[in-house]
C-alpha cells in the first residue's frame, strides 16, 4: 500500500495560503493547517471588540472558517509568550515601516512548524508566501533566508510560487508533482482569484494589508513608547491595551488611554483591574484608564483629558469621576486645551532613533504650567 | 480534545462571542460534532462531541 502522503502549512485563512493548501489536496495529500496567534493579530482586536455594526454576527476566524471549507483539520498555537521575547524584542533581520519583525516571525513559525513535522512524522511544510508579493519578507533572498533559517531546507515548499524557487525535496520524491504547481510571482492577486474560482474556492478575505498590528506606525509608536518607559517587562494585556483608544503619556510613569467609542469604552473594561479609572456621568464620555502611580496633577490632567473628549467639552468645566485602587471622587475641570493634548499624544517624534524616545517628565511639566496660567512653555 | 475518547462530550466556557462561528467551524475542519451553544449574560457554553 502506497504511503498517504501528509504535509502541515502555515494557514491564516487568507487566499494565499488557502489555495496552497488547495493545491495540495488536489494531488491527495492530506494537510494539517496550523495557526499561530502572536498576540498582534488585528483579528483579535476586533473580536473583542466585536461586530460594532451588526452584533448578531460576531468577527470568525479566517483559518477555522478556511479549515471548514476545505475539510483541512487546523491547530490554533499560541506563541505569545516566546514572541515577545524571542522575536519582537530581538529580531536579527530588523525591523519593516512599523516593529514588525517580518522576516524573524516566518522564521520562528517555521521553526515551531518544522519541530510538529519531526514529531508528528509529516512529510514537509508548505505555506501561501508568493514571490515579490511583500516588501520585506517575500522577496527571493530574504525567502532564501527564512528556508535556510528554519531549517526546513528542501523541506519547504511554496505550492504559489513553486516553479519560480528551487526544486524541494517533495518534488524530486515525487511526493508532489510539480508541474501541477505554479509559478505566480509579484502583488497582484489576479492571478490568484482566477485559480481559486477554478479550484472552487469561493470564500475568503478580501486582501487587506495584512493581518497584523506591528507594520502600522501608530501601534508601533504606541509600542515604542510603552517599551522605553515600561522596560521589556510586558504582559499580553500591555500589548492589547495599545490596540485601543487614544494614548497620552503625562510623565516617564504615567500614562492614559481614552476609549474613542462605545466598543472601545467596552473594550477598555476589561482591563481596568489595576488601573485608575476616569469617566463621567453627567454626559456621554470615554472611559479613561490610567497605567502608573498618579500623582495628584496627573490625576486631574487624565480628568481634563475625559473631560474633553467628552460631550461636556464646551463647557467651562466638568464634573468628571474618578476611581484609583480603593479611592474614589469627583473633580470639577475645564476640558483640556487641543494644543496641550497634542504635546501629550503618543504619536509624535521620530520612530527609528538610534537613542530611546527621550523621557519627558520635564517637558510635561511645562505643559502643566501652561495650564494652570504659568510662565509659558519654552519654544523647542 | 486528544486526550478525550470518541462520544465523550466536551463542554467549552468562553466569553468571545466569536465561538458561534468559530467552534462549528472547527468542528467541520476536524470530523467533531457540534451539539449546540448556549448564550449566557457574560459567557458562553458550548457542546462539542468527540467523534
Amino acid at each position: 500500500m502506497t504511503e498517504k502522503i501528509r504535509a502541515l502549512g502555515l494557514l491564516s485563512g487568507g487566499l494565499d495560503s488557502t489555495l496552497s493548501a488547495r493545491i495540495l489536496q488536489e494531488q491527495d495529500i492530506d494537510v494539517l493547517g496550523l495557526h499561530f496567534s502572536t498576540g498582534f493579530c488585528v483579528a483579535d482586536r476586533h473580536r473583542l471588540i466585536g461586530n460594532t455594526n451588526n452584533p448578531d454576527k460576531p468577527y470568525r476566524n479566517e483559518a477555522l472558517r478556511a479549515g471548514a471549507d476545505l475539510r483541512v483539520p487546523v491547530e490554533l498555537i499560541d506563541i505569545k509568550d516566546e514572541y515577545l521575547p524571542k522575536v519582537l524584542l530581538n529580531p536579527k533581520y530588523g525591523y519593516g515601516q512599523g516593529m514588525n519583525p517580518c522576516i524573524d516571525c516566518r522564521i520562528f513559525m517555521l521553526q515551531k512548524a518544522k519541530e510538529i513535522m519531526e514529531d508528528r512524522g509529516y512529510h514537509f511544510v508548505f505555506t501561501g508566501e508568493v514571490l515579490g508579493q511583500r516588501p520585506m519578507s517575500q522577496r527571493r533572498q530574504p525567502m532564501d533566508n527564512v528556508t535556510s533559517n528554519s531549517g526546513l531546507a528542501g523541506y519547504l515548499l511554496r505550492p504559489l510560487s513553486a516553479k519560480l524557487l528551487p526544486t524541494t525535496i517533495p518534488e524530486e520524491r515525487g511526493w508532489v508533482d510539480r508541474e501541477k504547481l505554479y509559478g505566480i510571482s509579484g502583488r497582484s492577486r489576479k492571478v490568484q482569484m482566477e485559480l481559486a474560482e477554478k479550484l472552487g474556492v469561493v470564500d475568503y478575505p478580501q486582501p487587506a494589508g495584512g493581518c497584523c498590528f506591528l507594520p502600522d506606525e501608530n501601534y508601533a509608536r504606541k509600542l515604542r513608547d510603552f517599551l522605553t518607559f515600561r522596560g521589556t517587562d510586558v504582559t499580553h494585556d500591555d500589548m492589547m491595551m495599545l490596540k485601543v483608544g487614544r494614548h497620552f503619556r503625562l510623565s516617564d510613569d504615567v500614562k492614559v488611554i481614552v476609549g474613542r467609542d462605545e466598543s472601545e469604552n467596552n473594550y477598555l473594561e476589561r482591563f481596568k483591574q489595576g488601573r485608575g479609572q476616569v469617566w463621567i456621568d453627567e454626559f456621554p464620555s470615554p472611559l479613561t484608564l490610567i497605567e502608573g502611580q498618579a500623582s495628584a496633577q496627573d490625576l486631574e490632567l487624565a480628568c481634563s483629558i475625559t473631560a474633553r473628549y467628552s460631550d461636556g467639552r464646551a463647557h467651562d468645566s466638568v464634573p468628571v469621576k474618578w476611581r484609583i485602587d480603593d479611592n474614589e471622587g469627583q473633580l470639577r475641570v475645564a476640558p483640556v486645551d487641543d494644543e496641550v493634548l497634542e504635546e501629550m499624544r503618543i504619536l509624535v517624534g521620530p520612530m527609528f532613533t538610534a537613542a530611546p524616545v527621550p523621557k519627558i517628565s520635564r517637558h510635561c511639566n511645562r505643559m502643566w504650567r501652561s495650564m494652570r496660567g504659568g510662565p509659558s512653555a519654552p519654544s523647542r | 480534545m486528544r486526550s478525550m475518547k470518541a462520544g465523550e462530550i466536551l463542554l467549552l466556557l468562553a466569553d468571545d462571542a466569536g465561538v458561534a462561528v468559530d467552534i462549528p467551524a472547527w468542528c467541520i475542519s476536524t470530523s467533531n460534532e457540534f451539539l449546540g451553544l448556549l448564550k449566557e449574560p457574560r459567557m458562553y457554553r458550548v457542546y462539542v462531541r468527540k467523534l
